[in-house]
């Protein structure tokens, strides 16, 4: 007797294998990768009437053969690891392919029960499965249940403890192929089972099937005694020569004919069909959602309902982590001198990171969605559609997922998108989905269009948006279409995929996948950002200013000061230096109260004898124009006190803007301009677009220091908007080409991280140049196609 | 078990009121491929023709001789196809459908 005993469900696609999973472990599990492929490794462990379970869930798949990274995976897992027992999670209501794998696990010799789930599904569609019968028939134990109502989940750990408590022998499973394969496998067993490859881990009569279904890692394995390969190879070539001769069949097919003549010999007994329906409630719902034209209406319609309830719904929480950032800058400021110190840890950190992190609702909210779109079945049906119109570029009708994740329909990441590439299985068509997924509409790129769109298009913002998110697909695809045309040229995989039953998702299984993906951008963000926004802020702040700038900036300070205190308007108020600084410390309360409504605030600060003066001051700032009972000597004096406050902000603004231009990222910038002089850009563009690379929505916080109009909110970032389109440099075609450069530039410092992650280096690397340079002839073609057409000649 | 096999196989074969083996047509049968067959259509598959990987995933969803199929529809540009067999719906592209080989009933004014 164990007190620890390893499982591993093994398990189709769609048979509701994550719901058992989920069932089992609850909240105990981890994620991690199997050692040098990106199939992703969950388990988990639960404590089941003394006994500590281990729960290893094994990726879903059909079949057992070489030809996938996730079969190869489970398979490797179940001959090296010898799990105590595998727990293969059956769809009763789709049972004779789901027992297609489950024949394979009997053949391989792995310690087996079956978990007939979906049992309710099965009921419903009028088809009575008989466990007792058919556990005695495939002599295998089965344990019922409905996993979403966790129906048969006690059952079957009690199951799990009895099967794997007793020290029973599993023999593998023997089926016969026919005559001719049985032969030929009788052949290759005998010669294996003599040969030095011989390997108790492998039954020898389950390679020798592997051999003859053409397995290309156990092949290759039996090849490296020579003799031992060659004599296979043999009867290998004999017996297919013989079957193609007499039954006009390869034995590869006649194995797989045979394996489902077995199932079908026992699910007739097994399974009784009550009526026979014609048409299920999922296929009724399929007349509708896949029709030729309501099918792609509705799609249309399903995206955009995700669009605005993903931005509606995370308006509030990304407003509170706004807040929250704020208000810890404030405390940080307040504690920590101002330095370099400070500066790096309020706009390095906590404006990198904070960035970064305030896009984590939204792309919960997306996850969310995307989520119920996979959970449901919905996602197949759109690959289903779409698959037609992705191949004639190169794609897979599933590459649709990562499109959308990464802002198809505007507004989600890029890095989610990325590790959505998982479920293509043709490296090709995985590294190009992959490679084309940050051109689309990602929530960072949207500050920078509303920014832009606000000052030269905001006559026709929607149409703009409209005609963007129609660009970024469009360039997406067709350069899918050149990469697929030149460095990963290659034929089109197969699309063999299932419509799953439509299925109403759990709450708890749309929010472990929600959380899993949101996880991981936030371990990216805190990681990866960190590292990056503390070096960006480096590269913008040294070496800052010079001496001479420096003392330039002091003394004019001085002298604006000096000028204030002896105006005769101010005199009264304020005698000397500091009083002055009493005053500012009054002034910038009173404001901030306001604007924050706290009255009780304004009462204490109405006992000052600064007061009247304060009051003036804001009211003739907001263009307010004060009440007759003030005189006209207190009105003289706020207006000269206004006019020193503004002179003051613009001498920082400039102050801010010098240092800049003196900083590494400035002198970068103003290299560049030799190559984005030809797309009409000059070093403050640069700067900013340097900055994006950490997050493309630094673009405008940077843009606004460069232009010296200090502190820019991307939310509203009005002011900024205003100056650009006050600028003589600055037209509608150059904001245009901006805009274009900023959707194409670069994929984000995350997203790289990411894809050389799922990839290499190379590929990373690819994806940065490739980038760039499609940016720049997109947006070079763009500028000269404008002006020769007359617009925007600056 | 091979001959038991066998047995097994005529007689869903037979319960299909088909006898297996017969070409092109057969008095009110013949068999074209999936591709040529019609929205709603059923039938039988005869042959899978298509090798390599295609073939060995099209077969382990279960597309093997002597299995009923039906076409449930087409995807908005008529391809790729949904197909029902056994109990789940499968959908495939029409090249695809192409290696499948498929008995079906040739309406009465053909025959």
């Amino acid at each position: 007797m164990k007190e620890k005993i390893t499982i591993a469900l093994a398990g189709n696609p769609n048979s509701g294998k994550s719901t058992v999973f989920n069932a089992i472990t609850g909240a105990r599990q981890h994620i991690a990768n199997y050692p040098g492929v990106t199939v992703e490794k969950k388990y988990g462990t639960v404590t089941h009437k003394g006994y500590e379970i281990e729960v290893v869930d094994l990726p879903g798949t059909y079949s057992l053969t070489a030809y996938s990274l996730e079969e190869i995976v489970a398979r490797d897992f179940l001959v090296n690891e010898k799990p105590d027992l595998v727990v293969d999670i059956v769809d009763a209501s789709n049972l004779d392919r789901n027992l297609y794998l489950t024949v394979q696990l009997k053949e391989l010799g792995s310690p087996l029960i079956i978990a007939l789930n979906m049992m309710d599904a099965a009921e419903s569609r009028g088809i009575v499965v008989d466990d007792q019968l058919l556990s005695t028939l495939f002599q295998v134990p089965v344990v019922p249940m409905v996993a979403r109502s966790k129906q048969g989940i006690q059952e079957c750990l009690d199951k799990v403890i009895a099967v794997a408590g007793r020290d029973q022998e599993w023999p593998p499973a023997v089926i016969s192929y026919g005559n001719d394969i049985d032969q030929g496998l009788d052949q290759i067993e005998t010669i294996i089972k003599r040969s030095k490859a011989f390997n108790a881990r492998y039954p020898s009569r389950w390679r020798a099937l592997k051999c003859l279904e053409g397995d290309r890692q156990i092949l290759d394995f039996l090849k490296e005694d020579p003799d031992l390969g060659r004599s296979i190879e043999d009867i290998c070539q004999a017996t297919s020569k013989h079957m193609v001769d007499t039954l006009d069949e390869e034995p590869e097919s006649v194995i797989a004919g045979h394996r489902y003549g077995y199932i079908v010999g026992i699910t007739r007994k097994a399974v009784k069909r009550k009526v026979e329906l014609r048409l299920n409630l999922s296929d009724k719902i399929d007349k509708v959602l896949t029709n030729r034209i309501i099918g792609p209406l509705l799609m249309i319609a399903i995206l955009y309902v995700i669009y605005v309830f993903t931005f509606s719904a995370s308006e509030v929480p990304i407003r509170v982590f706004e807040v929250f950032f704020e208000f810890l800058k404030e405390i940080v400021s307040s504690i920590i001198p101002v330095g370099n110190l400070q500066s790096l840890i309020v706009s390095g950190i906590i404006d990198g990171v904070g960035g970064v992190l305030g896009f984590v609702p939204l792309i919960m909210f997306m996850f969310f969605a995307i989520a119920i779109m996979e959970d449901s079945g919905y996602m197949a049906r759109m690959a289903y559609m779409l698959d037609r119109v992705l191949r004639w570029f190169g794609l897979h009708g599933n590459s649709v997922i990562a499109l959308i994740v990464s802002g198809g329909i505007s507004g989600g990441c890029a890095v989610p998108g990325v590790m959505a590439t998982r479920t293509l299985k043709d490296p090709k068509e995985r590294i190009t989905t992959l490679l084309v997924v940050p051109f689309m509409n990602c929530g960072a790129k949207l500050p920078v269009y509303a920014m832009l769109i606000g000052a030269f298009f905001s006559k026709d913002k929607a149409r703009m948006m409209f005609i963007l998110t129609l660009f970024s697909w469009g360039f997406a695809l067709l350069a899918a279409k050149i990469i697929r045309s030149t460095v990963l040229k290659g034929p089109e995989t197969p699309f063999v995929m299932e419509l799953p039953p439509y299925r109403m998702p759990t709450l708890k299984g749309l929010l472990i996948h929600t959380w899993e993906r949101t996880w991981y951008y936030i371990k990216k963000a805190g990681t990866v950002i960190l590292g990056l926004s503390i070096i960006l802020w480096a590269m913008m702040t040294f070496p800052g200013l010079s001496e001479e700038q420096e003392r330039f900036f002091e003394n004019e300070r001085i002298r604006a000061t000096k000028s204030l205190l002896t105006s005769p308007e101010i005199k009264e108020w304020i005698p000397d230096g500091k009083s002055l600084m009493e005053l500012n410390g009054l002034y910038e309360s009173y404001a901030r109260a306001n604007s924050e409504e706290e009255a009780h605030m304004i009462t204490g600060l109405e006992d000052s004898p600064l007061f009247p003066l304060i009051k003036t001051t804001f009211l003739l700032n907001k263009g307010e124009v004060p009440e007759r009972q003030i005189e006209r000597h207190d009105l003289q004096a706020a207006a000269r006190y206004l006019r020193f406050r503004d002179e003051m902000t613009g001498l920082g603004d400039r102050e801010r803007q010098a240092a800049l231009k003196g900083s590494i990222a400035g002198w970068l910038g103003q290299g560049l301009e030799v190559v984005t002089r030809p797309l009409g850009f000059d070093y403050r563009i640069n700067i900013a677009l340097l900055g994006g690379f950490a997050a493309k929505e630094v673009v405008v916080s940077t843009l606004g220091t460069a232009y010296s109009i200090g502190e820019v909110d991307p939310e509203g970032s009005n002011s900024l908007s205003e100056r650009l389109r006050k600028d003589p440099g600055w037209n509608p075609l150059k904001a245009f080409t901006l805009i274009i450069f900023t959707m194409l530039y670069v994929p984000c410092f995350v997203t790289v991280i990411s894809i050389r992650r799922e990839t290499s280096w190379v590929w990373a690397g690819f994806s940065i140049g490739f980038n760039l340079v499609a940016a720049f002839l997109v947006a070079f073609i763009i500028r000269y196609a404008g002006m020769a057409l007359g617009l925007g000649v600056s | 078990m091979v001959f038991l096999f066998s047995l097994l196989r005529r007689r869903m074969a037979g319960s299909m009121g088909v006898t297996p083996g017969n070409k092109d047509t057969f008095g009110m049968k013949k068999v074209i491929k999936m591709r040529e067959m019609s929205d709603n259509q059923e039938g039988i598959i005869r042959k899978i023709s298509a090798t390599g990987d295609m073939g060995r995933r099209i077969r382990e969803m279960g597309l093997v001789p002597d299995t009923p199929v039906q076409i449930q529809g087409r995807a908005p540009l008529r391809d790729p196809v949904a197909i029902k067999i056994r109990d789940f719906t499968l959908t495939l592209r029409s090249d695809e459908a192409s290696g499948i080989w498929v008995e079906v009933d040739v309406p009465e004014h053909q025959s």
